[in-house]
């Protein structure tokens, strides 16, 4: 049980370490890019919110999986 | 969490949805889509052509008004010209009328006065001769008389 | 019952399925037995609702039809042209070399039925199972997206498909030369073959797995939200609103990108099974 927990702590935090470099490389890059050519931001939101929600589903996962450890096993 | 048949029913659901969706869903909005894309373009266009025309009317309009302008004026012009040369014309003949009437009225005077002249040259003369004979007759010899004929009859 | 209603056996109450399947006496919906059906057992909740909300997908897009007029629409069929054209937007930029008439409906049906399904998710969490108990299931399971045979299952669907239209466009040849002739040239076929291969194997995979854990996870903070109103303290009741509240309307987000990643994955995989140029 506690290595449960232990496991679910690592695989939320080091999940979350990961997106969070991820999330913020890609919305400083969306921002250069935006302010570099201001007529293409919604064609890059759009390409934003892809890359984004492929970047966010990882710690996502990761937080479903610790909790299902963390409670229900 | 486990896998099982699950996983072919829904494969086999999506499938089928895939195919409602694709038959029945799909064509109709898309066609419906492209329709109302084409009328609005149509609508565009139409109203482009039309805008077109109007400019092409208000083109001819404009060229046919500067013609009729320009015909008026022309018109004007002509008129103008004939009216100034009627009256000069009407000028020039009542110059020469009055000219004419006034030659032949002076005319018509000098052969008067001459006339009046003539005739008051012999009945002044005939007076004169007859005053002359009344008072040569009494005082003057028949030689004298005839003397002073002579002398008269040279001078006038 | 009260007496084992610890927050483990009330997750896994939520996260079972009703499950039915051929057991020897011949078809059974008995939880207890799930473990003899094997896998020829199906859960009859997520495949329900999926049909169900793919049904409600159809309906809802048909019924603008009848009525589609061309003049300036209103209404449902505003939204349903509003789906259609932005659906067929982001085909259109994706699919720039090659043309398919089926992929057009295949990213809707995809991103309208993964929408509505994960929108399954804002319903509260007890609503229905309390229901279903109502009606003698015990176990019911309502977003069809949270369980990995369904995600996976389009997935394998979106698979077929890639397989499909690789041969038909690249020929049987082509696909395999793809396969087993690509990073390194023919002299290194069975690296070629594995490191193609697990490529391969690994979209529809992560395709289908994706979306599975963003719904698995936010169905589990659902859950322990909704757990916080078994703790004694009333304080912890009313906080459990607003965090229910917050997480949906955050949910909301996730739900719709979710589909639409899906959607555009879709697109993108059967985009490349349409590429015949070597890249």
């Amino acid at each position: 049980m506690e290595f449960n927990i232990l496991a679910a702590g690592i695989m939320i935090g080091l999940g979350a370490v990961g997106a969070a470099i991820g999330v913020g490389v890609l919305g400083g890059k969306y921002l250069e890019g935006a302010a570099r050519q201001p007529e293409l931001i919604p064609l890059l939101r759009t390409q934003l919110f892809i890359v984004m929600g492929l970047v966010d589903a990882i710690p996502m996962i990761g937080v479903g999986l610790g909790l299902y450890l963390m409670f229900a096993t | 969490m486990n896998i099982n048949a699950t996983l072919f029913g829904q494969t086999i659901a999506f499938v089928i949805f895939v195919a409602i969706c694709w038959k029945y869903v799909w064509p109709p909005i898309i066609a419906a889509m492209a329709e109302r894309e084409k009328r609005i373009a149509d609508g565009l266009e139409a109203a482009k052509k039309a805008d077109d025309s109007l400019e092409e009317a208000q083109l001819a309009f404009d060229k046919e008004l500067n013609k009729a302008k320009v015909e008026a004026s022309e018109l004007i012009d002509k008129a103008n010209q004939r009216a100034s040369q009627i009256v000069s014309d009407a000028k020039n003949k009542a110059q020469d009328e009055a000219e004419k009437i006034l030659s032949s009225a002076s005319k018509t005077i000098e052969n008067e006065t001459n006339n009046a002249k003539e005739e008051l040259k012999s009945q002044m003369s005939e007076i004169i001769i007859d005053t002359t004979q009344k008072i040569l007759d009494q005082e003057i010899s028949p030689e004298k008389h005839d003397d002073l004929l002579k002398k008269a009859a040279a001078e006038l | 019952m009260a007496k084992e209603l610890t927050s483990s056996s009330y997750i896994q109450h939520h996260l079972t399925n009703l499950t039915c399947g051929k057991v020897d006496e011949g078809w059974t919906c008995d939880p207890h037995r799930v473990e003899e059906m094997g896998f020829w057992a199906f859960h009859v909740d997520s495949l329900g609702w999926s049909v169900f909300l793919g049904i409600v997908f159809i309906v809802l897009f048909r019924l603008g039809i009848p009525k589609l007029t061309t003049e300036a629409p209103s209404g449902l069929q505003n939204f349903v042209e509003m789906v259609v054209e932005f659906v067929n937007e982001n085909v259109r930029s994706i699919f720039t070399s090659a043309t398919n008439p089926l992929i057009g409906p295949i990213a809707l049906t995809i991103m309208v039925w993964v929408f509505l399904m994960n929108l399954m998710d804002l319903v509260p969490v007890d609503y229905l199972p309390e229901l279903a108990k109502g009606v003698g299931l015990e176990y019911f399971k309502v977003v069809p997206t949270t369980d990995p045979n369904i995600t996976l299952g389009m997935a394998l669907a979106v698979f077929i498909l890639t397989i499909f239209y690789s041969i038909k466009v690249k020929g049987l040849k082509g696909f395999i030369g793809e396969l087993t002739l690509h990073p390194f040239g023919k002299y290194m076929i069975p690296v070629n073959i594995v490191l193609e291969g697990v490529n391969f194997i690994a979209k529809p995979i992560s395709l289908g797995l994706r979306l599975f854990g963003n719904l698995y996870a936010g169905e589990m903070v659902f859950i322990l939200i909704a757990l916080m109103m078994f703790f004694s303290s009333f304080a912890f009741g009313i906080m459990g609103i607003f965090l229910h509240v917050g997480w949906a309307l955050f949910h909301i987000l996730i739900l719709a990108l979710q589909a639409f990643i899906f959607m555009v994955l879709t697109v993108v995989y059967l985009a490349m099974a349409h590429e015949t140029e070597d890249h």
